[in-house]
């Protein structure tokens, strides 16, 4: 409170220079138009008004419309704002979503115990068993590996107390997932019926190369 | 679409290939499809999206698809055109290089 005045008063003698960071980052969010996003801009503006009222949904919008350079700095205000938690998950998820293993590893380094604590952690083993199931270039030693590394990571994040209820379960299918279904997997045995009712498995065609496609056209 | 998996069938029909579809139309589209000569491989019903099977896999798009090697491993997914192509290629010579190595 007492900081606030003192940022009123000194508004009052220096102008619009303090206090209206906020302010000016939002009439710059307004004005911009899609192809032409300011977020290192706006992320400056607001900077030095981080406990201001209104500086979360700059953030956010930063967040949502940054690019890489934007989102890393994020790392470094939004444990500054006041605390928000939803905030701090929708950057968690943007990050895991752009595959951001440096940023998220961060945050999760500053996070407290619990629910936020464990889906950014859930957030790092899905974006590395991704990052080991899309990249073209690894030989089979380093696809296994990164699957590896997500198995671990998975199998200590489920083994923790207190775990979500979802995260719990989101690990589980994961971890299947990562266990049976990725390259380097032997493929689950599937038993069905063809379009005559003939009862059949995919093993039938060990020896062969077999194409797999799930498809329909409903 | 069909068309390209008609052909894949046709070029490596007399090798150690096999195209195995899980299909999730309705039983009685799919019957329809074989019976017409648009789908000329094997398919299990799963009947509808997210299906069991489909469920199984955990598939979330549709189409996935997986290519698995001689020894039933998972080698790639969702490969498509040329690399599919190429990756198939690959995997059929080292299927008859170690059937030739049994023997």
């Amino acid at each position: 409170m007492k900081a606030r005045l003192t940022m009123v008063i000194m508004g009052l003698v220096i102008g619009p220079v303090l206090g209206d960071g906020v302010k000016e980052a939002k009439k710059l969010i307004s004005e911009s138009k899609k192809n032409e996003v300011e977020a290192m801009k706006v992320l400056d503006l607001v900077t030095g008004d981080l406990t201001e009222e209104g500086v979360d949904q700059v953030i956010e919008w930063v967040i949502e419309n940054g690019f890489a350079e934007e989102r890393k700095r994020v790392g470094e205000v939004v444990f500054s704002v006041p605390k928000n938690d939803q905030l701090i998950l929708k950057y968690v998820r943007v990050l895991g979503f752009f595959g951001e293993r440096g940023p998220l590893e961060a945050v999760i380094g500053k996070l407290d115990k619990g629910r936020l604590h464990q889906e950014a952690r859930f957030r790092l083993a899905l974006l590395v068993s991704e990052d080991a199931q899309r990249n073209l270039t690894l030989t089979d030693a380093e696809r296994a590996a990164g699957n590896q590394e997500a198995v671990g990571l998975l199998e200590k994040l489920g083994k923790e107390e207190g775990l979500n209820e979802f995260v719990e379960k989101w690990v589980e299918d994961l971890l299947y997932k990562v266990t049976h279904l990725v390259v380097g997997c032997e493929a689950p045995e599937i038993e069905g019926v063809d379009h005559d009712g003939n009862q059949f498995r995919l093993s039938d065609y060990r020896g062969k190369v077999v194409l797999l496609p799930f498809w329909g056209f409903w | 679409m069909l068309q390209y998996e008609r052909s894949l069938v046709e070029k490596w029909k007399d090798e150690p290939f096999a195209l195995v579809g899980v299909n999730t139309d309705p039983p009685e589209t799919l019957s329809k499809l074989v019976k017409n000569g648009t789908v000329t491989w094997r398919n299990f019903r799963d009947e509808k999206v997210g299906g069991e099977i489909s469920g199984k896999w955990d598939i979330v798009g549709w189409p996935t698809i997986y290519v698995l090697d001689h020894k039933g491993v998972i080698r790639h997914v969702n490969l498509h055109g040329n690399d599919l192509d190429q990756a198939l290629t690959k995997l059929i010579k080292k299927a008859k290089e170690e059937a030739g190595e049994g023997k």
